[in-house]
C-alpha cells in the first residue's frame, strides 16, 4: 500500500484511458474526462501511455491516475513514488511547499501531497510512478460509480481509502539525492494544454442537424452557451442566459414532429432533449440515446470543452469533415511532439 | 427481395454509423449480424468495437491507426463482400429459433416488488392476474442492450398492456426491477433512475463484471418471463448470493 487518502477533494476518482469492447453490452467507456491531460500526466512520471488503444486489454500497461474535479485530494505517501499533476493549473503543495503543475517530483515515505483548488480548468490529473494498482474489471481499472465497476469498489475516493502501487523501480530508484525535482522545466499549462480560450469549441454537423429549424441552427452557432452546473462525467448541459425578451422560449427547436428509435451515441456528440437545451455526452455517458444528434464536438477540442468550469460561456462553430480531420491530426502531433520532448527529457536527468 | 440501400455516417471522429432501415424487423437484424461477423474475421486495422442498436450499427476505431475515411472505406469493402453473398449465409442462420433458445428470466410480480402493477391493470381495465398472465406468456426478442450495462431493449410487448412511461421518473429504481414504457418492456441489470412502469422483479443476475461476457442476456437472444412466487424468489437470490 503506497497511497493513502487524507482528504478527498471532488469526484475523486482511478480513471485510466477506459473500458473498451463492451459497449454491445451497454458498459460505458468511462476512463479520463481529458484524455490529453491524462496522457501528459502519465508520460511526466515515466509511465508508458498508449498509442495503441487495443493494447490497453493487457493488464501492465494499463496505468491508472486519479482524477478529480475543481478541489483536488490531499494524498499520503507510504512508499518512495514519483508523481505528476496536470489538466489545467492547481495550487499544489508537498508538505507545505507549493509544486507546479506539469513536473515531475519525488516523494518520499510520510510525505502528503496537497491538492487544492484549481486556478486554471476543472479536471486534473495525479498520475503515480507505475500506476495505481486497483483489479482491473472488464478490461479497465476506470471507475464507473453508476455501474459500481473499476477503481476501489467502483466508487469515488473517500478519506481513509489505501491505494497500493507499484514497487520502486530504476525510475525513482535512480532519482538524483536531495531532489525532489531533477527537471528546471514543468509543461506549460497555458501553451502546449488546450486549456480555456476564447476559441469557439469545433464540432461536425450531426445526423439530425437539418431537423433543426432555421432559427434554432442559426441560434445554435450564435448564441453564447453557458455550461450548467448539473453537468457532470455523464454529460455537459448547456444553458442560454435568461432571455433578453422574456417572451420568446428558451432552447432549440425542430423543424417538425421528429420520433426515432434508440441509436449509438460517442463521445463529443451533442444531443437534443425535448427541453431544447443541448447536451455534449462525456465519459460516462450512456453507450445509446434517443434523442436527435446535431452534432459532434471534434476530437481535438473535446478536452479544451471539459476543462470550462460550470457556468463559464462557450460559442459553437461547425466544420467540415475535412477541417475535422485535419484537427485531429494536428492534435495527434502536437501529443506526439510533446510525448518526444517528455520521453527525452525525462530519460536525461 | 429487395434490400435498402446501408447508409453510411460519420458519428464524431472516432466512431462510424451505419443504417440497415428503418424498421427494427429480423430482417435487418439479422444483416446487421451478418456485417458484425465479417468485420470482425477482417480484422481492420485500429478497430476497436462494434456495437449494435435496432437498425444501427455504431464501429468504433482509434484514429492515432486509421483515418476515418479509411474506415470508412474498408466498412464499404467489408460491406460489399457481405451483401452479395448474405441471402445463402441467412439460410439456417441460428436467430429465426429465438423463440425455442429463449433465456427464462424468473419475476416475482409481489405489489412491493411491482408498486406500478396496479396502475398497468388500471390503465387496461384488467385485473393485476390478468396483466402477470399476458406478460408472462409472450417471447421477447432483444432488440439491443444499451442504457445501462446489461439492459436489454425487447420487442414483442402485447398492446394489451402497453402503457406509457410514468410521468416522473422515480430516483431509484432496484436491480433487478421488470417494467413497461409504450411498447417496450426490459429489466433494470442494476439500480438506476429511471420513469418506466414497474410490474415485478427478478432475482436473476443479469450483469456479473466477474464473467465474460458480462451479461446472460445479449441481442438477438429470447426472453421468457417466469412468473415466480415470493419463496422462490428469496430461495433464488438466496442461491445466487451463495453461490458467489
Amino acid at each position: 500500500m503506497t497511497l493513502e487518502i487524507v482528504r478527498a477533494g471532488m469526484f475523486t476518482t482511478i480513471q485510466d484511458l477506459g473500458r473498451f469492447g463492451y459497449r454491445r453490452d451497454g458498459v460505458v467507456t468511462s476512463g479520463a474526462m481529458d484524455p490529453f491531460a491524462w496522457r501528459v500526466a502519465n508520460q511526466l512520471v515515466g509511465n508508458p501511455s498508449h498509442e495503441r488503444l487495443e493494447d490497453k486489454r493487457s493488464d501492465d500497461k494499463n496505468q491508472a491516475a486519479l482524477e478529480f474535479f475543481l478541489v483536488g485530494p490531499t494524498v499520503a505517501f507510504h512508499q518512495r513514488t514519483a508523481i505528476a499533476i496536470y489538466g489545467g493549473d492547481w495550487n499544489v503543495k508537498l508538505n507545505g511547499k507549493p509544486i507546479r503543475c506539469g513536473r515531475p517530483y519525488l516523494v518520499e515515505p510520510g510525505q502528503q501531497i496537497d491538492v487544492k483548488e484549481a486556478t486554471v480548468g476543472c479536471w486534473g490529473y495525479m498520475a503515480i510512478h507505475g500506476g495505481v494498482q486497483v483489479p482491473a474489471v472488464l478490461g479497465s481499472r476506470s471507475t464507473h460509480v453508476r455501474s459500481g465497476l473499476g477503481g476501489l469498489n467502483g466508487l469515488p475516493l473517500t478519506v481513509g481509502d489505501k491505494i497500493p502501487s507499484k514497487h520502486p523501480t530504476s525510475f525513482t530508484l535512480g532519482w538524483p539525492k536531495h531532489r525532489t525535482c531533477f527537471v528546471p522545466w514543468n509543461v506549460n499549462v497555458f501553451h502546449d494544454c488546450p486549456v480555456p480560450s476564447s476559441r469557439p469549441i469545433r464540432f461536425l454537423p450531426g445526423t439530425h442537424w437539418n431537423h433543426l429549424d432555421g432559427p434554432s441552427q442559426k441560434e445554435f452557432l450564435s448564441v453564447e452557451w453557458l455550461i450548467s452546473g448539473r453537468s457532470d462525467r455523464m454529460g455537459y448541459r448547456l444553458e442560454q442566459p435568461p432571455p433578453a425578451q422574456p417572451t420568446k422560449q428558451p432552447g432549440l427547436r425542430l423543424s417538425g414532429p421528429f420520433e426515432m428509435l434508440s441509436e449509438p451515441t460517442a463521445i463529443g456528440t451533442i444531443q437534443l432533449p425535448p427541453s431544447g437545451e443541448p447536451i455534449v455526452l462525456t465519459a460516462d455517458s450512456a453507450t445509446t440515446g434517443g434523442y436527435p444528434r446535431i452534432g459532434h464536438v471534434v476530437d481535438g477540442d473535446l478536452s479544451r470543452l471539459v476543462q470550462q468550469r460550470p457556468g463559464s460561456a462557450i460559442r459553437f462553430q461547425a466544420v467540415s469533415r475535412e477541417e475535422s480531420n485535419q484537427l485531429q491530426i494536428d492534435s495527434q502531433k502536437q501529443l506526439r511532439r510533446l510525448k518526444g520532448m517528455l520521453a527525452y527529457q525525462t530519460r536525461r536527468r | 427481395m429487395t434490400k435498402e440501400p446501408v447508409s453510411i455516417e460519420p458519428l464524431g471522429d472516432r466512431a462510424i454509423l451505419l443504417r440497415f432501415g428503418q424498421k427494427p424487423d429480423q430482417d435487418c437484424f439479422e444483416r446487421i449480424r451478418c456485417f458484425e461477423r465479417a468485420l470482425e474475421r477482417t480484422g481492420i486495422p485500429g478497430f476497436i468495437e462494434s456495437a449494435p442498436a435496432y437498425t444501427t450499427l455504431a464501429v468504433y476505431f482509434d484514429p492515432e491507426r486509421v483515418k476515418g475515411f479509411q474506415m470508412e472505406q474498408s466498412l464499404l469493402n467489408v460491406l460489399q463482400n457481405v451483401e452479395s453473398l448474405s441471402d445463402a449465409y441467412l439460410v439456417g442462420n441460428d436467430l429465426t429459433n429465438f423463440r425455442e433458445t429463449a433465456v427464462e428470466v424468473p419475476v416475482c410480480y409481489d405489489t412491493e416488488f411491482g408498486p406500478d402493477l396496479d396502475f398497468v391493470a388500471h390503465t387496461h381495465g384488467m385485473t393485476c392476474r390478468e396483466v402477470v398472465a399476458i406478460h408472462s406468456s409472450e417471447v421477447y426478442f432483444v432488440h439491443m442492450i444499451g442504457f445501462l450495462p446489461g439492459f436489454p431493449y425487447l420487442g414483442g410487448l402485447s398492446d394489451r398492456i402497453a402503457t406509457p412511461r410514468k410521468e416522473s421518473p422515480r430516483l431509484v429504481v432496484a436491480a433487478g426491477s421488470v417494467g413497461i414504457a409504450g411498447n417496450q418492456t426490459g429489466v433494470y441489470p442494476i439500480a438506476s433512475p429511471g420513469g418506466w412502469q414497474i410490474i415485478g422483479r427478478s432475482p436473476m443476475q443479469l450483469f456479473d463484471k466477474t464473467k465474460n461476457p458480462p451479461c446472460k442476456i445479449r441481442a438477438g437472444d429470447g426472453i421468457r418471463f417466469v412468473e415466480v412466487n415470493r419463496i422462490e424468489f428469496e430461495t433464488l437470490c438466496y442461491e445466487r448470493t451463495d453461490s458467489r
